[in-house]
């Protein structure tokens, strides 16, 4: 019996309304793709019928763990989300989130939850202790994500331990950019899967129950040591400062870095912040200065996930200000403050947080959400649109009031908020004129909202990367570079072409695995050793000999093309790959990326990455070749 | 004095990392319900706390037992249950004031500080759970205790401390 799997997947159907437990596929697939994002791939591949839409009923939607979620190696708490991607409509969707669900999952007996078929009313799952139920979740509709979570808790009774992943308002009127809220500070945020969840009336999902099933460890005492080494080497100051102090800079709380690193991360961020829809980078330090000032004030709790070994989540109260006394509670990272802040020229501490949180709540993701609405100020702000247009809405950079209540009207697909419902890409294309100019999108979507025309890996990365604009492919141009990878330090020329692609393709490979495994990945990104941690790891959880290092990453690989093949049979083409936004790149007339122009680049770098990745340069098809080493028929 | 486990329930952020490991190291399966030490969350409120046997010097599960399974080595300190000996009639689970014991798959369990070398200890990040002789850490705390009055009242006498040149 294989260690680290629970061996059974929760097969759900919402229109004949039943529940069945079903099998893993067998080891030699789980050997070839892990779990999470890989495994999800396989069978969403194998599964989904062809010419479905995202929103039809058979779509399907699939919750996956790793074998390593639910063990003790650092932050070994993740679930990845697949589905068919419905911001970009023509690529795979995934989505990770972390807290405890992915651990009250494995602990009620599941690998991950298969998901079908749409209610005829709002129902939601409750999945404990070997078994599931859908129950009515018509009295939740409506409701936000957090209460929802509070009221269902209320509802499956006082238990050891229970998750609960829901979706907001957006999901429920299929949004572009919605998402799923869990555990209070985690979203499942990308590919719009808020808006499958709600096309199958599917309200909430909650696991755990008793917690009484455990995840058998193949070698414990491997295991043991091998997590051991592997939170000693997370805890080298060099490692976890580079990104442990993103957004108030909570782990930096715990664990008193050095002035001297503190400032590196303060300076090196703010060449990065997404401010104003991305027309005036300069701005961004001035931003990130006023808030991160007024947020000391503030009052800040840690907050952990299962096994965490970054505590980047946090609550914060704010302490001044028109929202005093509320407490905001979110996950580690500037994005989600620059996309509901700094992107409309917010300087008001206080709304950013406030702002940041109702996101969370109406479950709405920050980058597409975020691109749509500092698409309408930008307008506003040019003449574009007026307040005939804007229900009556001064959209003028840093009014809070304003975007607080066009972010409601969006979640809701009220007024004004209709159009920008549809993403900032066909948003733009709706209001017209110069708007498809200002508008900031990848594939018609938000990306992670950071400032990317500074760090051209990154920007690349998210371009070709296979679910739609995400950190798939990393790079090492930004945060933290990779020195399994040969990346010892940040790249010295982040707007410059040369290696990019490279850059690009490598961390690729190393994060699919990663999404695979099962690890939330702030316990891998940038940790010396961490490619053989993992791989060792897995092999004393499920017992594989001869697991090592170089299978691992070939698993990424795998997944890599699985992916794009899936694509392409959903119509992906280079051109699809090359639907970058103007904004994107021309280059900046202000900020640390002055004067580069990414797009006079653009196409040679994803015609190099094609090629470094085994795929014809002219429609980045994987070459037959490429496909028989890896063990993959081609579509 | 023999090192024993030191809680402190004030840095416990609830990340269950210990009931990971324990369950991992002692019985071969990662379960939280499974671990000798239970992360505790009274009410919706972020207040942790980490339970787990006190191995007490007057134990009342060693007293209760009818088998003499539990014992507790005086050298080491350790309340230890022997398995061979103990037939699972759960009257050290009554006896135990703050419930450190536990039924697992029939088997009882109870914190034994594995034996000298605690793994829950080495995955606490926050330094919730330490391993230490506690008069050690008191002697350390009174020195420390002493140097801070010493600071105010050489700070309140100018610089020097208020003992000197008296006339005694």
């Amino acid at each position: 019996m294989l260690g680290g799997y629970m061996g059974k997947l929760l097969r759900v159907d919402l229109t004949r309304g039943t529940v069945r437990n079903g099998p893993l596929p067998d080891e030699t697939v789980l050997r070839k793709y892990l779990g999470g994002a890989g495994l999800g791939a396989r069978i969403l591949a194998d599964e989904l019928p062809g010419g479905v839409h995202p929103l039809d009923p058979q779509s399907l939607l699939i919750f996956m763990t790793g074998p390593l979620t639910g063990t003790p190696v650092p932050c070994a708490n993740n679930t990845t989300a697949v589905f068919l991607n419905h911001e970009t409509e023509c690529t795979i969707g995934t989505s990770h989130s972390h807290g405890y669900f992915g651990p009250f999952l494995k602990f009620a007996g599941y690998d991950g939850i298969v998901i079908q078929g749409a209610a005829n009313r709002p129902v939601y799952l409750w999945v404990h202790d070997g078994m599931a139920e859908i129950r009515d979740a018509t009295k939740f509709w409506g409701k936000d994500t957090h209460e929802t979570e509070d009221l269902v808790k209320q509802d499956v009774g006082s238990c050891e331990g229970v998750s609960v992943a829901a979706i907001g308002p957006a999901g429920e009127n299929l949004v572009k950019g919605a998402s799923v809220a869990n555990d209070k500070h985690h979203l499942f945020a990308k590919g719009g899967i808020g808006g499958v969840m709600g096309s199958k009336k599917l309200k909430a999902i909650a696991v755990g129950g008793t917690l009484k099933q455990g995840v058998r460890i193949s070698k414990p005492s491997e295991l043991v040591a091998t997590a051991l080494e592997w939170r000693a080497a997370l805890f080298n100051p060099d490692v976890w400062i580079s990104y442990g102090t993103q957004g108030v800079g909570v782990a930096a709380i715990r664990y008193s870095p050095t002035a001297a690193r503190l400032d590196w991360v303060r300076r090196h961020s703010e060449r990065l912040m997404a401010v104003k829809n991305l027309s005036d980078p300069a701005f961004g330090r001035e931003w990130a200065r006023a808030i991160f000032r007024a947020a000391m004030d503030f009052r800040v709790t840690p907050v952990a996930c299962f096994a965490c070994s970054r505590g980047c989540a946090y609550a914060i109260e704010i302490t001044s200000g028109p929202y005093k006394g509320y407490v905001a509670t979110l996950s580690g990272g500037g994005e989600l403050l620059e996309a509901a802040s700094g992107m409309v020229g917010i300087m008001d501490a206080g709304a950013t947080f406030w702002l940041a949180d109702r996101y969370d709540r109406l479950g709405l993701d920050s980058g597409t959400a975020g691109c749509a609405i500092s698409l309408a100020f930008e307008c506003y702000e040019k003449g574009l649109l007026t307040t005939k247009d804007t229900d009556g809405l001064e959209l003028e950079w840093g009014n809070a009031d304003a975007a607080a209540q066009l972010l409601d009207k969006l979640a809701r697909r009220e007024g004004f908020g209709r159009l920008l419902a549809e993403g900032p890409k066909k948003a733009a294309e709706l209001i017209g004129g110069d708007a498809l100019k200002y508008a900031v999108h990848i594939k018609g979507a938000g990306m992670n909202l950071h400032d990317w025309r500074a760090a051209w890996s990154v920007l690349l990365g998210q371009i070709i990367s296979g679910c739609g604009p995400c950190w798939q492919a990393p790079g090492a141009d930004a945060f933290s570079p990779e020195p399994d990878l040969g990346y010892t330090e940040l790249a010295k020329n982040p707007t410059s072409p040369e290696g990019k692609a490279e850059a690009v393709r490598k961390t690729q490979l190393k994060k699919l695995l990663e999404d695979s495994l099962g690890i939330c990945w702030f316990g891998s990104w940038g940790v010396p050793g961490s490619l053989a941690y993992e791989a060792r790891a897995i092999a004393a959880t499920v017992g594989w000999e001869g697991f090592d290092a170089d299978e691992a990453l070939t698993v990424g690989e795998r997944v890599i093309n699985l992916e794009r093949l899936f694509n392409m049979s959903h119509g992906l083409t280079l051109e699809t790959d090359l639907d970058v936004s103007q904004r994107l790149l021309e280059a900046p007339t202000t900020g640390p990326a002055t004067g580069k122009e990414f797009g006079q680049y653009i196409k040679g770098m994803v015609r190099e990455y094609y090629q470094q990745m085994g795929w014809d340069a002219e429609t980045g098809r994987p070459l037959i070749k490429t496909l028989k080493r890896l063990g993959l028929k081609a579509c | 004095m023999a090192r024993t486990l030191i809680v402190d329930p004030s840095k416990c952020d609830g990340c269950r990392t210990c009931e990971a490991a324990c369950s991992t190291a002692t019985l071969g399966w990662c379960s939280p319900n499974a671990s000798r030490i239970k992360i505790i969350q009274p009410q919706a409120a972020p207040f942790f706390y980490p339970l787990v046997c006190l191995q007490c010097e007057i134990p009342p599960c060693v007293s209760r037992c009818p088998t003499e399974a539990l014992e507790k080595d005086h050298r080491t300190g350790f309340v230890k249950l022997d398995q061979e000996k103990c037939p699972g009639c759960k009257a050290c689970i009554a006896a135990c004031d703050i419930g450190a014991i536990s039924m697992v798959d029939g088997q009882l369990i109870k914190c034994d500080l594995c034996g000298g070398d605690p793994v829950c200890v080495k995955f606490c990040l926050t330094g919730a759970l330490t391993y230490a002789d506690p008069e050690e850490v008191a002697a350390y705390k009174r020195v420390a205790m002493a140097e801070r009055a010493m600071e105010s009242l050489v700070a309140q006498n100018g610089g020097r401390s208020p003992a000197e040149g008296r006339d005694v």
